[in-house]
C-alpha cells in the first residue's frame, strides 16, 4: 500500500506539472488579448503596420467619423493608447499605458463594470486600474491619487481580470484625459485643475472600435472599411485576438519559453510515469513472463498495461486538477492567470492518458521481447 | 487411450550460442503417450529444463522436431506457437509464478480470461477447479499469503484452466515439504490417470519417480 501511494504521488506530481504548465500557457495566451476579448466590438480598425494590440501606429480622431460613415457600421468609438509615467504620493515611480475611451460608449468597458461606475471616468483625470496593480502603484483603494506626467490621476475604481500579464499597468480613462496625459499633447500645458479639452480631428488615437449592424457579416464590413477609409487596416475581433496572441506566442521569447516549459512538463511527466510503470512491470516480470509462457499474446499484455496506465492517469488526474485550482487561486492574487478551460482540462487528461499509456507500452517492451523459456530457467 | 502418442520428439538438438557454445541436447528422441505421467530425470545441467522448454513450445531447437497433437511445433511461427501453447499446454513452475497480490481465485480466473472466458463464468469455473484441489477456503486469500503447497495447488489449477492435453511441470515439488510434495505428486498422478491428461515432469523427487509410468534419464544432453 505505501508503494501504491508513492506511485500515486509521483503521478499526481507529473500530471499537476503538466496541468499547471498547460493552464499557464493558456492563461498567458488569453491574457495577451484581454482588452480585445473583453470588448464587444466586432471590428478593430488600426494602422496597416499593426503587429499586436500595443504595437501599432496612430490614426487620427477624424478617422472615427469616416469609419462611422461606412454603410453597415452601427457604432464606431475611439480607443487611444499612450505611455504613462506614474508617480505615487510617496514618489514611487512606475511605467504604464493609458487607455483612453469614451465612458458614454458601449464598445470598451474594462472589467464590465456597471454603468454608474464606468461613468465615473467622465470626471477629469479619473482613472481605473486592475486590482492586481494597486500595490505596484503604491495605492490601496479608490479615492487615492498620484501623478501621471505632470497631471493628477485620481483612482475612481478598480477592475478585476483586465491586466494582461505581458503589459505595463493599464490606466483606463476617458479619451480627453488620456489625450492630456500624452506628452505630445498641448494639454500638457493646461493649468493644473483645468478640465482636459475635447479631442480634435487631428488628435492621435490608436483604434476605431466598430459594432457591425450585422455581426455575422463582420468580415465583409472590415473589407468595406479598408476600401472606404484610406490607410487603415480593419480586423475582425477573432483576427485581432489571433494576431496579438500569435505575436506573443510565436514572435517573442516569452511564448517560446512557455511552450518549452509545457513540453518539459510533458517530458518530465513521461519520465516520472514511465519510471513508475517500468518499476512496477519489473517487479511483476516473472508474472508477466508466466502469462507470455502460457501463450497470452502481446496485445493482451499491452491491453493489461494500458488498463493499468489508464487507471493511474484517472486516479492521478482529479487530485492534480484540484491542486491546479489551488495554485490558480494563489497565482491570481499576483496577477498571473492560470487558466483552466474545459478544452484545456480535456487536453491535459488526454495528454496524461497518452503519457501513461505511452510510458506503459515503452515499459512493456521488455516483457514482450522476453524469451518465454526464461520462466523455466528462473 | 494410453497407447495414443501425445508428443513425439525426434533427434532433438539444442546449442546455446556464445563464445563457448553449449550443446544442451545432443539428439534426443522419445515418445510420450497420452494420459501418461512422464518423468525426465538427470543431474543439474543435463538439459532437462531445455528439453521441457522445447517440448512445451517455449524454445526453438537448433535441430530435430517435436510433434504435439499432430503438429510439428518446431516450425510454427511465434504467434502460432503462442496460440498453440495457450490451447494445448498447461505449465507448472518450480517457483509457482502466481500473481502475488491477486487471490488464488483471481489467479485461476485470469487463466480462464486469457482464453476468452469472461466475468462470472470465469469466476465460477475458477472456484470449481480450486474446489477440486481442496482450496475452497483459500480461494479468497492473496497468493502471497498461501503456503507453498497451497500455491502449487493453485498453480496446478491454473494450468488446468484451458483443459490442456498436456501439463508440463518443472521441478514442481522442489520447494515443498514432504507432506505437500506428496499431495502435489498425487494430484499430478491423478490428473494423468483419471482425466487422461499427459503430464511431463522434470524432477529429482523419488516420490514422483514411484508415481511415474515412464522415466527418462538425461545425462549430458543425451538419453
Amino acid at each position: 500500500m505505501p508503494r501504491f501511494f508513492v506511485a500515486l504521488s509521483g503521478i499526481i506530481f507529473a500530471v499537476t506539472l503538466l496541468t499547471v504548465q498547460v493552464a499557464l500557457f493558456t492563461g498567458f495566451a488569453n491574457s495577451t488579448a484581454l482588452p480585445i476579448s473583453q470588448s464587444p466590438a466586432d471590428i478593430w480598425v488600426t494602422a496597416p503596420e499593426m503587429l499586436y494590440f500595443e504595437g501599432t501606429l496612430p490614426l487620427v480622431y477624424g478617422d472615427v467619423a469616416k469609419v462611422r460613415a461606412v454603410p453597415g457600421v452601427a457604432r464606431a468609438e475611439a480607443l487611444s493608447l499612450g505611455i504613462a509615467r506614474w508617480r505615487s504620493r510617496h514618489d514611487l515611480l512606475a511605467l504604464g499605458r493609458v487607455l483612453g475611451f469614451d465612458p458614454n460608449g458601449t464598445l470598451f468597458n474594462p472589467g464590465n463594470v456597471d454603468r454608474s461606475t464606468l461613468l465615473q471616468l467622465r470626471r477629469p483625470y479619473a482613472v481605473a486600474i486592475d486590482a492586481t496593480q494597486l500595490r505596484l502603484l503604491d495605492l490601496q483603494h479608490p479615492g487615492q491619487s498620484g501623478v501621471i506626467g505632470t497631471l493628477p490621476a485620481h483612482l475612481a475604481y478598480v477592475t478585476h481580470g483586465t491586466q494582461p500579464i505581458v503589459s505595463a499597468t493599464f490606466f483606463y480613462t476617458s479619451l480627453e484625459t488620456a489625450n492630456a496625459y500624452t506628452p505630445s499633447a498641448l494639454s500638457f500645458f493646461s493649468p493644473p485643475g483645468a478640465a482636459p479639452p475635447p479631442l480634435e480631428e487631428s488628435d492621435p488615437i490608436m483604434y476605431v472600435l466598430v459594432k457591425a449592424a450585422n455581426p455575422a457579416a463582420a468580415a465583409q464590413l472590415a473589407a468595406a472599411i479598408e476600401q472606404r477609409v484610406p490607410h487603415v487596416r480593419a480586423l475582425t475581433r477573432d483576427q485581432m485576438i489571433r494576431t496579438t496572441r500569435d505575436y506573443w506566442i510565436k514572435r517573442t521569447g516569452i511564448g517560446f519559453v512557455l511552450t518549452l516549459i509545457a513540453l518539459m512538463g510533458a517530458f518530465v511527466g513521461v519520465a516520472v510515469v514511465g519510471q513508475i510503470l517500468y518499476t512496477s512491470i519489473n517487479e511483476h516480470f516473472p508474472e508477466y513472463g508466466t502469462l507470455k509462457a502460457i501463450g497470452v499474446n502481446d496485445s493482451y499484455l499491452y491491453g493489461a498495461i494500458a488498463m493499468q496506465a489508464t487507471t493511474m492517469a484517472c486516479i492521478g488526474y482529479l487530485p492534480s486538477l484540484a491542486l491546479t485550482f489551488g495554485i490558480r487561486a494563489i497565482a491570481a492574487d499576483r496577477g498571473v492567470d492560470i487558466l483552466i478551460t474545459p478544452a484545456g482540462a480535456v487536453l491535459v487528461f488526454v495528454l496524461a492518458l497518452s503519457i501513461c499509456i505511452g510510458a506503459g507500452i515503452f515499459a512493456m517492451q521488455r516483457v514482450t521481447r522476453a524469451d518465454p523459456a526464461l520462466v523455466f530457467r528462473a | 487411450m494410453q497407447n495414443e502418442v501425445a508428443v513425439t520428439v525426434r533427434d532433438l538438438r539444442m546449442t546455446y550460442p556464445g563464445a563457448r557454445p553449449v550443446h544442451a541436447l545432443k539428439g534426443v528422441s522419445l515418445e510420450i503417450k497420452r494420459g501418461e505421467l512422464h518423468l525426465i530425470m538427470g543431474p543439474s545441467g543435463s538439459g532437462k529444463s531445455t528439453l521441457l522448454s522445447i517440448i512445451g513450445g517455449l524454445l526453438t531447437p537448433t535441430g530435430g522436431s517435436v510433434v504435439a497433437s499432430g503438429i510439428d511445433i518446431t516450425h510454427l511461427r511465434r504467434k502460432e506457437l503462442a496460440r498453440f501453447r495457450l490451447q494445448n499446454f498447461g505449465y507448472v513452475f518450480q517457483g509457482f509464478n502466481l500473481f502475488a497480490s491477486m487471490t488464488g481465485s483471481e489467479n485461476v480466473e485470469l487463466a480462464f480470461q486469457v482464453r476468452g472466458m469472461r466475468g462470472r463464468s470465469a469466476r465460477k469455473a475458477a472456484r470449481e477447479l480450486l474446489g477440486q484441489f481442496g482450496l475452497h477456503e483459500q480461494a479468497n486469500r492473496a497468493a502471497r499469503d498461501l503456503s507453498g503447497g497451497e500455491k502449487q495447488r493453485v498453480a496446478i489449477a491454473r494450468a488446468l484452466a484451458g483443459n490442456p492435453c498436456a501439463i508440463l511441470a518443472d521441478e514442481p515439488t522442489s520447494q515443498l515439504d514432504a507432506e505437500n510434495g506428496a499431495i502435489v505428486t498425487n494430484i499430478l498422478s491423478e490428473l494423468a490417470r483419471t482425466r487422461g491428461t499427459t503430464v511431463v515432469i522434470t524432477s529429482h523427487d523419488y516420490r514422483i519417480r514411484r508415481a511415474a509410468e515412464r522415466v527418462v534419464l538425461l545425462d549430458d544432453g543425451k538419453i
